[in-house]
């Protein structure tokens, strides 16, 4: 082997050495300042629990030592806190909320929201929803119509912490212009609750005499359902009666069964006879939902129909498992394969 | 005996129990949680449903099926209150369950009453 050979091999060997030992003290430091990160996460979660949850002598002096923090120990802090409020409730949320307000927590998430950085405005509106506070609504509604996505979604999550039902028609609008919204802007409205009903009722009114507005009219409907407004049956019955709704009729069908009212029951036996295949699986799950026995002739006849479709004959046999009693007796008369299925299922939760 | 991967929540409930006089164990998933409990029986499990691993309802199914464990009360923390996961939680053994986000306050309580129960 010649001289530059060797030279060029231990060269190499000195490298790979040197990488290994690099490697291992890159490790060995990078464990130390986790371990070291998560001691002092562990030691900040107690003054933050003891703030919290801790006898009163012994709360006032952590929440006041909270206070004192400055800097990025107070950072560290408000991090902390704002990683916690989601996943707690009651007075030891209303206390760390307290805690943050009390050092201006506010003013400076509504700062992230206008920054030029879509990550900080992004923080900025979660920190808004997990702080709750009402005057937070036209911040959180122009982010609504911000240039990213995250941004507007975490703009609508937050609006549904605030719980404002001011908010609702700007958060439909929102859910109008983009699809992508649509379950955000449910799930917000239904976090509202009761509160944003009227305006709902209003908006799916509205949706129904208005062309286009399909998307809004069925995220209203839904929201309403789940709310379980009863004052929302009449406008969904009307939506029903509407042979021009299309879609919105699934929602409507959907809603009323969420909703549970047995007045309903008509209306609902009344569309299952209709054409629309995904109505009639609607109106079949949400007589099953309802629960009353009144529907089970009107089932029973469906379950007969040979023209119905799978998911639909499925839709009734369910049903009228849901309802018990006469309508396990109507499905162990009945020779469906549908009917067979319903009577196996209810056997096996019987199981359960 | 709490199984809860989520640090701060593992941490906040063993915060609480031990301060209303209980001695706490805490580990981040369920099947370290069976073994825990198998070691060394515990008047109380809380275990969350949704965790790496074994969850919550197979854990709580699996200390069932241990005679010796089969009668400790279980306690499920979940995100998901439909009455379907509900049920799912019942079947699956569990005696009581609390919804995420929860109140501290009102988990101490739950444990007392389960505890209270047990005792008869």
């Amino acid at each position: 082997m010649s001289q530059a050979v060797r030279l060029v091999f231990l060269v190499l060997a000195a490298l790979t050495v040197a990488q290994v030992i690099a490697l291992f003290v890159f490790r060995l430091s990078r464990e130390r300042s986790e371990r070291r990160d998560a001691a002092s996460q562990a030691a900040l979660r107690a003054v933050v629990f003891t703030a919290l949850l801790g006898d009163d002598d012994e709360s006032q002096g952590a929440r006041d030592a909270l206070r004192a923090r400055t800097g990025r120990r107070w950072e560290e802090f408000e991090e902390q806190a704002f990683t916690m409020i989601p996943k707690i409730k009651g007075d030891a949320r209303e206390e760390l909320v307290a805690l943050l307000l009390s050092r201006g927590a506010s003013v400076r998430a509504m700062t992230n929201t206008r920054a030029r950085s879509y990550v900080r405005r992004a923080r900025g509106a979660y920190q808004l929803g997990a702080l709750g506070q009402r005057d937070a609504v036209g911040a959180l509604v122009g982010l609504l119509t911000d240039h990213s996505f995250l941004v507007r979604r975490l703009a609508t999550r937050a609006l549904g912490q605030v719980g404002d039902p001011t908010a609702v028609t700007a958060m439909l609008d929102a859910a109008e212009r983009d699809p992508e919204l649509t379950r955000d802007v449910t799930v917000a409205l239904i976090r509202v609750g009761l509160a944003c009903a009227p305006e709902l009722r209003a908006d799916l009114d509205t949706s129904l005499h208005t062309p286009g507005h399909r998307r809004r009219g069925s995220i209203a409907a839904r929201a309403l359902g789940v709310i379980g407004d009863v004052g929302a049956v009449p406008v969904l019955k009307a939506v029903l009666d509407d042979e021009d709704a299309g879609s919105l009729r699934w929602a409507a069908a959907s809603a009323l069964g969420e909703i549970g009212v047995p007045e309903a029951v008509p209306v609902l036996l009344r569309v299952l006879g209709e054409d629309d295949p995904s109505l009639q699986v609607a109106a079949g799950r949400a007589l099953g939902a309802i629960g009353d026995p009144v529907a089970v002739p009107g089932l029973a006849r469906a379950l007969r129909d040979p023209d119905r479709d799978h998911d639909s004959a499925r839709a009734v046999a369910g049903a009228l498992r849901r309802i018990g009693g006469e309508g396990l007796e109507e499905l162990e008369r009945s020779d469906s394969v549908y009917a067979a299925e319903a009577l196996a299922l209810q056997l096996v939760r019987q199981g359960a | 005996m709490v199984a809860d991967d989520d640090a701060d929540i593992r941490e906040l409930v063993v915060f609480k129990l031990e301060q209303s006089g209980h001695d706490v164990r805490a580990v981040g998933d369920g099947a370290a949680a069976v073994e825990a409990c198998q070691d060394d029986v515990p008047d109380l499990v809380i275990l969350d449903v949704m965790m790496p691993g074994m969850g919550g309802l197979d854990a709580c199914r699996a200390l069932r099926h241990d005679p010796r464990l089969a009668e400790t009360p279980v306690i499920l923390l979940t995100a998901r209150a439909q009455e379907m996961d509900i049920e799912q939680g019942f079947g699956a053994g569990a005696d009581d369950y609390v919804v995420k986000p929860f109140s501290p306050r009102e988990l101490s309580s739950r444990v007392a009453a389960v505890l209270q129960r047990r005792r008869g």
